[in-house]
Formats: structure tokens, C-alpha cells, sequence
């Protein structure tokens, strides 16, 4: 059997069990709420590895090991920012993210930030954020297109239809549950692909050693010894990096799944499963990045992951392994799908339209009709990521950053200050995340997008400036605002 | 073995380093509380 053949029948069983585990997912959603969140329904391995696949896309497997592919040995100073960053994120955020969460009730992050600061701007605004994650969601899709393509060779449109109409179906019918444990499942097979990518290069290339020693051969430029080297060094660059990635970590897609943790004694435990996960991610970007580029050096540095392992492996296991890709891809946009139909639904109809108008509908009423809307806006919305990725927008990756950027500049550092600190204030909160909001546009978008100021053309550096500003508002204004009422803010800390 | 490898190997560590020390921090503090607590019920019960 050639790997088309291969590729189709993984194809079909990996679909089945999707759609399987959907059922399971409609049988325990029972109110809008479980469709949101699956408030505290899971334990710290199956919350761990579903934060490793959901935070992995399709750049983990495909794009990240490209970078090292390209750079060599430099571009590593990515993976570092990422591991230490991360790290620091989770541990500075999950534990309060999910002992507030569970105190306050909280089902989505701008309820968490709505409920927090007792501010319907901050849950409008983070809402707002998060409606932007469409055009992730559309950079996601350009990639299912391409495995679809490698893989089962159709064409690339096709390949985008499929996998979203059966996203669609999957996350509609069985929402936060079949997110999550789909995400498990997903996270499980990246794994492997993680190990598998190391094992090739250790048996095919050699040790560590043996790979720098090629590297320097092919290219200086490449070596491990070259430290300091751009783009990826650079004074603002590897600082812009860290906080960036950093705060990539606490985007809505990942803090969401700490409201999932059955137990806030269970959070250090999460954070180890996922820092496992993420650990041998890494391995796929730099041994696969650099394994890949002393076995097959001449192909696209985005493909070169799968040149590798076509070139190396059987079609039964290449054709596994893709199932990997799309797993990434999957995990991760149905996570988004998620963010952004919650967002429409419950931060902006349920909980801020409706108190404003008013209807004359009983809580039950209400609790179906917010439920229906979310089923009913997964398919709308796959609608919109579909077109934007048959058409991307001249600016695509500035729009992707712009909804990642809009998150992590503006409302995240409120909300991890206001998770560490109690003295935070209302006002101090939404000034400071008003403030990173406006200056992640002025620097992205007319700094660097429209005057072509080059430090600012990196997204990334408009996200970190912003999120300093707006953790430094947020701090200092803490001092001199009313503060909010000590009972509440006890309340919601209490364990 | 290049720099770059040992500078890789150093943050991956201070990673973990991270991710365990909470873990301790957080056991620690909950044992205290929970003895806080203890204590508290025992005042309360020797009718202090």
C-alpha cells in the first residue's frame, strides 16, 4: 500500500473516533456553562497534555523546526524564550486562574475579568480581544489545507473544506468536552511524533556532535558555536521574544482549560504534564530542525519536517505522523473556535446585552437559547475562517498578531497582576488595559505597518512594549484609585 | 559541544526549576494553612 492509501485509512479511523468523542461530549453538556468551559471536569494529566496540544500548532511541528532549518543552531533563542517563558506564565497564573474561577463561577476569560474587576468594560474589552483570534484561526487552516494536500493528495481548497466541516461538527455538537478530551488524544499523538522525529535523527544523522560538525561543514552561519547571531539575538529581539511567548501562554485558548481542572491541588501537577509536553515539542523544532537539514538540505524550510520524515520512514508510519500535523492544527483551532463563540454568546449577549435590554425570558430560557447560539455560531465561523484563508487579507500575519497581540498587550497583564495581588483596583485595571490596547495599535499599525518603522514590523515587539505599559498603569495606579470592596476581592481568593 | 547547546540545556532546566519550585511553595503554604486552620478549631473548641 502506497502512503495515499495509508493516509486515508488513518484519515478515517482518526475521524471516527472525533466524531465519537463528540457524542461524548453532547451526552455530558447539559447547560451553556458546560459547553463554555467544562468547568472542573478533568485531572491534571488529561488538563496537562491537552494545554501541550493546544498550545502546539501547526507552526510547532512545521514552522518552528523551518526557523532552525533556515538559521541553524541561532535560531534556538526562540525555543529558549519559549521554555523559560512559559514556564514563568503558567506558574505565575494557573493556580489563581483556577482557584478564582472556581470561587467567582467564572466560565470564559472575560467573565473571569468581568467578575474580577467588577467591570463590564473589561469583559467587553477582552471579549473584544478575543472576537480577533478569527484570523489565527485562518493562518491555522492554510496548514490543514497543506497536510490534506501531502498527504491524500487532494487539492489544497478541498483539504481546507473537509477538516473545517468536520470541526465544525465535532465542536457544535459536543463543545468544551470534546475540545478537551480530543485535545488529550491529539496531544498523545504529537508525542509520538515528537519522540519518532528524535529517534530518526539520532539513528539517521548520529549524536548532537556529529550533527554540529555537519552543520559547521555545510555552513559556518549554522553552527553552535555562532551565539550571538541575528535575527533571532538581538538587543530588543530575544527580550520582545520572551515576553511575547510568554504571554502567548496565557492567550484564552490555554488559561480557559485551567477553569476545566477538577481541583486547584491538582494545578502543579497540570503544569508538569504540560511542560513534559512542551519539552519534547521543543525536541521536534531543534533536533528535527537541524536533523532535517543535514538529510534533506534543499527543500522549503516549511516542509522540511515532512520531507524528513517521507524520506526516512515507512509510508504506514509517515502517513501516522500526519495524522500528527493534523492533530496540531485541529487541537488548537477548535480551542479558538471555542474562545470566539463564547465570546459572541456569553460575554456579549448573555452577560452584557441581555442586562441592558432586559427581555422577559426566565434564566432557563436564557441558559438554552446562549447554548443554542454557541452551537449555531461554530459553523458560521468556520464559514468566515474559510474564506479568510482562501483569501487571506494583505495582512494576514499582522491580523494574527493583532488578536494574539490585542490579548497579551492589553487584558493579560491585568488579569495576572489581579491574580497575584488583591490590591489591584477596578480602575487601575481598565486604565492599564486600555492603555496596552491603544499603544499595541499605534506601534503595530501605524509605527511599524504604515510608516515601515523595522523595529516595530515584528508584532512581537508591540505586544511586549504594550503589556509593560499596561502592567506598569496597572500597578501604579493600584496605589492612588479607590480601591474595591475588601470583602468581594476576599471572597474570590479564598481557598 | 557549542555554547548554544549548554545555553539551551541551562533554560530548559531553569524551566523546570520554575515548575517544581511552585509545586513545593504550594504544598508548603497549603500544610500551613491547613494547620492554621487546625489551630483556629481548637481555640474555637477549648472555647477560647
Amino acid at each position: 500500500m502506497d502512503l495515499q492509501t495509508w493516509s486515508w485509512i488513518y484519515f478515517v479511523v482518526y475521524f471516527a473516533v472525533i466524531f465519537w468523542l463528540s457524542y461524548f461530549g453532547f451526552k455530558r453538556t447539559k447547560s451553556a456553562a458546560d459547553f463554555s468551559t467544562a468547568s472542573r471536569s478533568y485531572g491534571p494529566f488529561v488538563i496537562g497534555i491537552a494545554i501541550t496540544a493546544t498550545s502546539a500548532s501547526a507552526a510547532a511541528l512545521l514552522g518552528n523546526p523551518g526557523l532552525v532549518y533556515a538559521q541553524g543552531w541561532p535560531a534556538l533563542w526562540y525555543a529558549m524564550g519559549g521554555y523559560t517563558a512559559m514556564a514563568l506564565a503558567w506558574a505565575s497564573s494557573a493556580l489563581l486562574l483556577s482557584r478564582i474561577g472556581k470561587n467567582a463561577g467564572a466560565i470564559s476569560m472575560p467573565d473571569f475579568m468581568g467578575i474580577r474587576f467588577q467591570s463590564p468594560l473589561l469583559r467587553v474589552l477582552t471579549a473584544l480581544a478575543a472576537l480577533l483570534s478569527i484570523y489565527y484561526i485562518a493562518g491555522q487552516f492554510a496548514g490543514l489545507g497543506l497536510v490534506f494536500a501531502q498527504s491524500v493528495g487532494v487539492d489544497y481548497l478541498t483539504g481546507v473544506i473537509v477538516g473545517a466541516v468536520v470541526m465544525a461538527i465535532y465542536i457544535s455538537v459536543g463543545g468544551s468536552h470534546t475540545d478537551i478530551v480530543s485535545a488529550f488524544f491529539q496531544g498523545l499523538i504529537m508525542l509520538i511524533f515528537a519522540v519518532v522525529v528524535t529517534l530518526i535523527v539520532l539513528t539517521n544523522v548520529g549524536g548532537i556532535a556529529t550533527i554540529d560538525q555537519t552543520l559547521t561543514a555545510q555552513d559556518p552561519a549554522l553552527s553552535s558555536d555562532v551565539v550571538f547571531r541575528g535575527p533571532s539575538f538581538g538587543p530588543f529581539t530575544g527580550i520582545a521574544i520572551f515576553i511575547s511567548l510568554g504571554l502567548f501562554a496565557l492567550s484564552p485558548q490555554m488559561s480557559k482549560l485551567w477553569l476545566a481542572l477538577d481541583d486547584e491541588r491538582n494545578v502543579t501537577k497540570a503544569l508538569m504534564w504540560a511542560f513534559f509536553g512542551m519539552s519534547l515539542m521543543g525536541l521536534v523544532m531543534w533536533l528535527g530542525g537541524l536533523g532535517s537539514r543535514v538529510l534533506v538540505p534543499d527543500v522549503a524550510p516549511d516542509t522540511a519536517i515532512l520531507a524528513l520524515i517521507t524520506a526516512t520512514l515507512p509510508d504506514w508510519l509517515t502517513a501516522l505522523l500526519m495524522v500528527a500535523v493534523l492533530s496540531a492544527i485541529l487541537s488548537t483551532t477548535a480551542g479558538l473556535f471555542l474562545v470566539v463563540a463564547v465570546s459572541i454568546a456569553v460575554d456579549i449577549y448573555r452577560d452584557t446585552i441581555v442586562p441592558w435590554r432586559k427581555p422577559d425570558i426566565s434564566p432557563e430560557q436564557l441558559d438554552r437559547r446562549v447554548l443554542l447560539l454557541q452551537r449555531c455560531l461554530i459553523p458560521v465561523l468556520v464559514v468566515v475562517g474559510v474564506l479568510l484563508a482562501q483569501k487571506p487579507p494583505e495582512f494576514l500575519t499582522q491580523l494574527v498578531w493583532a488578536g494574539i497581540g490585542l490579548f497579551t498587550g492589553s487584558v493579560i497583564p491585568a488579569m495576572v497582576i489581579g491574580s497575584l495581588w488583591k490590591g489591584t483596583t477596578r480602575k487601575a485595571a481598565e486604565i492599564g488595559s486600555l492603555a496596552g490596547f491603544v499603544t499595541f495599535i499605534i506601534c503595530t499599525f501605524i509605527l511599524g505597518l504604515w510608516l515601515g518603522n523595522d523595529f516595530f514590523a515584528i508584532p512581537w515587539a508591540g505586544a511586549g512594549l504594550a503589556s509593560l505599559i499596561s502592567a506598569t498603569l496597572t500597578i501604579t495606579l493600584s496605589f492612588v484609585t479607590p480601591p474595591m470592596d475588601r470583602e468581594y476581592v476576599d471572597r474570590l481568593f479564598a481557598r | 559541544m557549542g555554547l548554544m547547546f549548554w545555553i539551551w540545556i541551562l533554560t530548559w532546566v531553569a524551566g523546570w526549576m520554575i515548575i517544581i519550585g511552585i509545586h513545593f511553595w504550594y504544598k508548603k503554604s497549603t500544610r500551613a494553612y491547613n494547620l492554621s486552620l487546625q489551630d483556629s478549631s481548637f481555640e474555637n473548641d477549648s472555647g477560647k
